[in-house]
């Protein structure tokens, strides 16, 4: 168990250390999702009277198409360098190469979100980081990050990458970015644990299907 | 076959099995003709107009098993890619494939004639609740299915990719029905799939049946007509290959 | 009865729906037919040899 996890470990530091090198995926990614949540900020009046309802809903699209972006790096960067055959020749189980590229994406995801959540909530007036929402981001970025992971894969070997990605994802993200907007929404308007505990369950029924389902079926994908 | 003589010939085998599926398909057809013709009179014309609604809910005669049979097409497709996935043969994936691509336009269908009905009945084309919206989803989901198949390098790959989405999608709909349902709060109780409270009657319920065993029908045809096109382009595909003028495909 | 083209419409777009898609059927059949016989006049050139009426049999 401990040498399978110092595999993904070691995975997870070849990405760290990639993306140390060139800061590609953190920052662009987080640029990106500060746009996003400019351009919201035109299209709704600052200050208008409901932007607190729309406002949750802003910050996910805002996170998801970021957090697309950045996934679009994960496997097609591979694809490109040509080094994804020789991940996969690695002697540890398609699972850990999984867990271990799926960990990477999700730091980095995390990352993008501690600053742009707190930006978010300076741009449209809301709490900066209210800590009920610490394990709602959590949550909603691991089921991002495994469901992200595997259709990452898959869209790599497509002859359209970066197209397919979104296509592909997006619709199976519905119930994350749902239960993302859900409970932060009431997050936001201080509403206790009891009025969104089925959306936190929902983003764990996600978490666990997409993480079982995800690291079984990827050794299909990434067949050569 | 009159032309075993010419053995030499690549495939003649898989030719075969085209032309066998091909007489199954003519039968099919007339059975599917004969019992669509008695659904679309009782639909049309035998089925009393319903109380509220007069003569459009007739839509729903196709409208309701258009749409289950959209799910039965991906839950096969789920089944077959499942198999292929397990086993690697090719027949399973011309199933999963071929169902997906019929259970992409039942779905287009199911999606349309809604719309159609909610118009005059709902005042609104569209309206996003709990199974539009699911349908909708899953319409995307496949979309994507077919799409990953299209986009595919080579034709293995895309056919394990695309097993991949159609089990992956397949497995999400639960959890995407549910998670809609939350979010668009609790729904007054489904009546065959009505919000506008339809009243099934005898003769009604009769006539849902026929075109139910219709629908499936030709679904089941077209599944079939599909699968052979496909046995057939892929035996041409593989003539090609052999002889060396492949890659164009 | 104004509803009744929304009956109308919803029947008309089944069946065209419908019939588009075995026209594909059909069209890409015959796509696929042509390209056989394309091959086999590539093969029997090929070989250097024709089979006597072997050429005008189909299967599909």
């Amino acid at each position: 168990m401990t040498a399978i996890l110092g595999k993904v470990g070691a995975i997870v530091w070849k990405d760290v250390l990639a993306e140390l090198r060139t800061k590609d995926i953190v920052l662009s990614v987080g640029v990106f999702a500060v746009l996003v949540i400019i351009v919201f900020n035109f299209a709704f009046q600052p200050g208008a009277q409901g932007i607190g309802a729309v406002a949750p809903g802003a910050l996910w699209v805002a996170v998801v198409f970021a957090g697309v972006l950045g996934m679009n790096r994960a496997f097609v960067l591979e694809k490109e360098r040509g080094t994804l055959p020789g991940l996969l020749l690695c002697p540890v189980p398609r699972e850990a190469i999984f867990a271990g590229k799926m960990a990477a994406s999700l730091l980095f995801m995390l990352l993008v979100e501690a600053a742009v959540v707190p930006l978010f909530g300076v741009f449209l007036g809301l709490p900066l980081f209210p800590p009920a929402l610490v394990p709602i981001v959590l949550l909603a970025t691991l089921g991002f990050a495994a469901a992200g992971t595997l259709f990452s894969a898959v869209a790599a070997s497509s002859r359209s990458r970066e197209l397919m990605l979104p296509i592909l994802l997006l619709p199976v993200l519905v119930p994350v970015i749902l239960s993302a907007v859900g409970a932060s929404a009431a997050v936001f308007a201080g509403e206790p644990f009891g009025e969104y505990r089925t959306w936190v369950q929902v983003l764990i029924g996600f978490d666990v299907v997409y993480l079982v389902l995800s690291a079984w079926v990827f050794e299909y994908v990434v067949q050569e | 076959m009159v032309d075993a003589r010419a053995g030499q010939r690549p495939s003649p085998r898989v030719e075969g099995r085209a032309a066998g599926l091909g007489w199954g398909v003519g039968a099919l057809l007339v059975a599917t003709a004969a019992v669509m013709v008695v659904a679309l009179y009782m639909a049309l014309v035998w089925a009393p107009p319903e109380r509220l609604q007069g003569q459009v809910y007739r839509i729903f005669f196709f409208h309701v098993p258009v749409s289950w049979v959209a799910y039965l097409a991906f839950a096969v497709t789920f089944a077959g890619g499942l198999a292929y996935l397990r086993s690697g043969r090719a027949s399973w994936d011309r199933a999963a494939a071929a169902s997906a691509e019929v259970g992409v336009v039942f779905t287009t269908l199911s999606l349309v004639t809604g719309s159609i009905w909610g118009k005059p009945i709902l005042n609104a084309w569209w309206g996003w609740d709990v199974r539009l919206t699911t349908t909708l989803v899953l319409w995307l989901i496949y979309l994507g299915y077919l799409m990953i198949r299209a986009y595919a390098a080579e034709q293995a790959q895309g056919a394990r990719l695309a097993a991949v989405v159609g089990v992956v999608g397949f497995v999400v709909v639960p959890i995407n029905f549910f998670s809609i349902r939350l979010w668009r709060g609790l729904h007054p109780g489904p009546n065959i799939g009505t919000e506008g409270g339809l009243e099934i009657e005898g003769a009604m319920a009769a006539t849902l049946f026929v075109s139910l065993a219709a629908v499936t029908l030709l679904y089941i045809t077209l599944l079939v007509a599909r699968i052979r096109l496909r046995s057939l382009t892929d035996a041409v595909g593989e003539i090609k290959a052999r002889l060396g003028v492949g890659g164009i495909r | 009865m104004k509803n009744f083209w929304y009956l109308f419409a919803a029947y008309t777009v089944i069946w065209a729906v419908v019939l588009g898609f075995v026209l594909s059927f059909y069209l890409r059949e015959r796509a696929l037919r042509r390209e056989v016989e394309a091959l086999k006049e590539l093969l029997d050139r090929q070989e250097g040899h024709t089979a006597p009426g072997e050429g005008d049999k189909v299967q599909g």
